[in-house]
Formats: structure tokens, sequence, C-alpha cells
């Protein structure tokens, strides 16, 4: 047998499962897997586990792990997909799989690039804002949710008793993103989102303002986005501006 | 060839999570610190940061578990391109990993998985050893992994087979004795032949750590203190290994630091000649 197949055949033993009857050393191998995936899943999944509480986490997690071999070699991007699963298994309970997002996304947000948060005298010194890009936070994860998922998250991180859950007609935004070293969360009504999902997909300033209808008819759309802008400098959203001549 | 690796001869620790503020707090008398180097090749965030401080104030040693230079496809082009850019960052004492494989096929086990010691193996890691070291253009430190199974096909044992890697790449040496004394127990050879056996001049580190028991193997878990066993083996090997980094891996159950600086001074004592008064 080749090195290549007698590792194959070695991996195999290990990712079966049930485990097949295996000698004790190929036990401590077979044992350590689950230990190590699992181990990194609660150490990612914290309000998940939290919320769901021991058993059902603990089910759901070994679930995970025996259909999802891990593909990479870091063990910080296991159980990416663990969000995604939770939401099949729990199609009725929209904050499950939105508080496993959270976690996830704060997780990675924390690794993911430093970036200085931008003074809001940058702004004076966009000279055409009909070309300025804004660069956002390179720590920024968003998805739209229907719960206050957020609201539980906060509630479970400092141990203390949740709210109760609560589903919304209407689906709201949530950011993740990253400043002074800290990750942080915010929720966005529906029409700032749209305005930070046309800016995360790379459309330039103008073209996503004249893109956005507000929803509030009375609101002086102008206003309402210069508010926004103002709030993602200081909040470290947004951490750039890029395609103007700027002065700095 | 690329430059040696340069002795430094000390006392130091792992640096760990949940230390990190009694370290920047004061500064522990220790001669270096050994980073796990995958937990710091990310882009960014609070432990490059923590990392930076303390490479202000000691020589740290680099210590990966991912290379899997013992799988037919070897590190990918992501993992090196990372290293390198950490190596870079830190300018390491050295850069060390494992005898092993992490997985086949794109899948992992994130465990450090045994080899048969064939000439087939023999050939793959000392492809994958020459490649890294002309990427990193340096040599590599390979530490002796625990193992609970070993293979009919065996042709080598694993002193022997660490000696030739370090004849044929150039590499050098990182010794764990707790893996000597846990591999020893689980496949009946002599820790002490084993020692005997490898070229201890080119041991630049060495692990000491902390096992479990199984129903009938030792387990290598770094979750507990030192024993007895492992502190008897160090005191035997001590005297020639004086040139070497000596330090403790503690990777669970991590207790106070203070724990382990004493546990670090045990080290120290049985390394020095004894003094009769
Ligand atoms: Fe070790």
């Amino acid at each position: 047998m080749s090195l290549a197949d007698t590792q194959r055949d070695f991996l195999g033993q290990i990712l079966a499962s049930p485990a097949p009857t295996l000698s004790e050393g190929m036990r401590v191998y077979h044992h350590a897997y689950r230990a190590r995936l699992l181990g990194a899943m609660a150490e990612t999944y914290a309000q998940v586990w939290a919320w769901l509480g021991d058993e059902t986490f603990h089910s759901e997690a070994r679930a995970y792990v025996e259909q999802h071999p891990s593909t990479q070699w870091s063990l910080d991007d296991y159980g990416q997909d663990f969000a995604d699963f939770l939401a099949q298994r729990f199609p009725d309970d929209p904050e499950i799989t939105e508080l496993a997002w959270m976690d996830a996304a704060l997780r990675q947000a924390f690794a993911a690039e430093d970036a200085d948060t931008l003074d809001a005298t940058a702004l004076m010194q966009v000279s055409d804002w009909e070309t300025v890009r804004l660069i956002l936070n390179p720590a920024l994860r968003h998805r739209s949710i229907r719960s206050n998922a957020p609201a539980l998250w906060r509630a479970l991180s400092k141990d203390e008793t949740p709210p109760e859950v609560l589903y919304f007609e209407e689906t709201s935004g949530l950011c993740v993103w990253k400043t002074a070293l800290a990750s942080r969360f915010r929720t966005l009504e529906a029409d700032e989102y749209a305005l930070i999902c046309a800016l995360a997909a790379g459309q330039g300033f103008a073209a996503a303002c004249e893109g956005l209808t507000l929803r509030a008819a009375d609101s002086d759309p102008t206003e309402q986005i210069g508010a926004w802008l103002g709030q993602w400098l200081a909040e470290g959203l947004v951490t750039g501006l890029a395609g103007t001549e700027t002065t700095s | 060839m690329f430059p040696s690796v340069a002795s430094f001869a000390g006392f130091g620790l792992g640096l760990r999570p949940p230390h990190y503020e009694a370290i920047l707090a004061s500064p522990p008398p220790i001669d270096f610190f050994e980073i796990i180097s995958e937990n710091f090749m990310i882009d960014g965030g609070r432990p490059l940061h923590v990392l930076d401080r303390v490479r202000a104030d000691y020589p740290v040693a680099m210590h990966g578990v991912s290379m899997s230079l013992g799988s037919p496809e070897g590190p990918g082009p992501d993992y090196l391109r990372r290293l390198h850019t950490l190596m870079r960052r830190v300018d390491p004492l050295w850069v060390s990993d494992h005898l092993c494989w992490t997985g086949v096929n794109g899948r992992n086990s994130h465990d450090l998985l045994p080899l048969p010691l064939t000439e087939a193996a023999m050939a793959t890691v000392c492809r994958h050893i020459d490649r890294v070291q002309t990427f990193l253009q340096r040599p590599l430190l390979i530490e002796n992994p625990s193992t609970y199974v070993t293979f009919a096909e065996d042709t080598y044992t694993e002193w022997g087979f660490l000696t030739e890697l370090c004849r044929r790449t150039g590499c050098y040496l990182l010794l764990d004795l707790n893996n000597v004394f846990v591999s020893a127990h689980n496949h009946g050879f002599s820790a002490q032949a084993y020692l005997d056996g490898l070229p201890l001049e080119r041991v630049r580190q060495v692990h000491l750590a902390g096992h479990s028991e199984g129903e009938t193997l030792l387990i290598d878990t770094h979750d507990a203190p030192i024993p007895d066993g492992v502190w008897a083996l160090w005191a035997k090997v001590a005297p020639r290994l004086s040139h070497a980094a000596v330090m403790i891996e503690r990777d669970d159950e991590i207790p106070p630091l203070p724990e382990l600086l004493a546990e670090l001074d045990t080290a120290r004592r049985l390394a020095s000649p004894v003094v009769y008064v």
C-alpha cells in the first residue's frame, strides 16, 4: 500500500461514524478528532450554547461535526456553516441561526484586519461627491435578521436573563465590525441597511444614494444620509474615503 | 544552503491567552516565549498586539502544528505565505513543526497523526522540509510527536528516522521529552535508547509537559503538571542539552503563571550541576 493509501485508510477510520471496532490507539485518534472540533465550536458558539442549553447544543454540534469534515488547516475557521445548519434544524426559530451567525461573525471580526477610525473632518475634504467611495471597516460582516437576536446575544453574553424572543414583520440589518481591537455590533433599520449593503457591494456613494428610496416619505433624504454618514464615521463603520482627492 | 540555527540556552514558557494580562503587567523572569504560530497567522486583532509587546522584551520561538510535512500534499501556499509573514514580523529564534501528517485529500484531522516510518515517508517528509526551508530561507526544527499506533511496515525507529532527516535536509530537532516518555510506554521501547540514538547536538529546543492515562496507553494531553518520569528523563539528559532552550508546554487546564514559573524553576534546578556542601 502506498503512503497516501495508508493515510486515506487511516483518516477514514478516524472520520467513520459510528466508530468502527478500533484498537485502543486508533480510538485515541477517533476521540481526539471530535473533542478538538467540538471544543472549537464550543468556544466560537458560546451564546448559541447558552441559548440552546448543554444537551441540545452538544447534540447539534456533534451532528454537525459528523456531517462536516474539516477542510481547512485553521481550526479557527471550522464551523462556519453552523448557522445555516441550525437554520435547517430549527426553521421556525430564526433567533437560533441569527445568534449563531453573530457568534461566528464577532469572532471573525476579532481576527480581521485592523483599521483606524476616520476623523469627521475628512468629509470636508471631499471635492467631488459624485465619484467618492466609502471604504467600509475591513472587519464588517452583515446580514438581515427578523428576530431580536442582538438583544438576546447581549443578555446571554453578560449571563443575564434574556428578554422574550420577538419576531418582526420587517427585517432589519445587523452589522458586526471592529474598532480599537474590540468587536462590536449594531442593528440598522431597513433603509440604512439597504445603503450599507449597496456600499458593501462596491457601489460608489452617489450611486448607492440614488438607488435608495426612503420608506419614511416625509424625511429629507439628504439630511438623513448626512446623519448616517456622520454616525458611520464616529463608530468606525466607515474607515476611509477613496476615488476623490483628499488632503490628509 | 541556509545559515545554521544558532543555539539559545535558556528557560521559557508558551505564550497563552490566559496569561496575556499578567505578562504585560509584569514581565516574568524567563529567557524566551514560544508561540503557537497558527494562533497569530491572522490579519489583525489583539493577539498580534500582545505578541508585538512581548517580542519587544523577549526572544520568541515559533512552533507550528499544521505544516503536515508527512502528507502527500504538504503545506499549501496560503499556509506558507501566512507563516512567512508572521516570521518576518517576529524575527524568531527558529520555526518548528512536527514529524507527522495532519490530513490527506483535503480533509484535516487537526491532529499530529503518526507516519509509517518507511523510505516512502522519508522521501515525502524530506521533500516537504526542503521546500519549506527554501521558502523560509532557514532550517526548520522538527519535533518528535506522541503516537498511539505504529505500522507493521516500519523500517526505521523514530530516532533513526529523525537522525536521517537531519542528515538529509539539514534540519534541527525539537526534543519533546514527554512525547519520548509517552511513545516509549505506548510502544515498549527504551526512552534511554531513543535519547542515546539521537544527534543531541542538533537539538535546539526541549519541551517538557504532562500527559494522562488511557486504558493501557499514555496520552499526550498537555493538561497536567510534569510527572516524575519526565522529570527523571530531563535530569538524566540535561547535562548533554545545556546548549538548548527548554520550556514547559501547557495547553489545557492552564494554571496561573506563578505555578508554571515554579515548574520552570524545577527544570532549571535539575539542569544545574549538583552542588555538595
Ligand atoms: Fe511538544
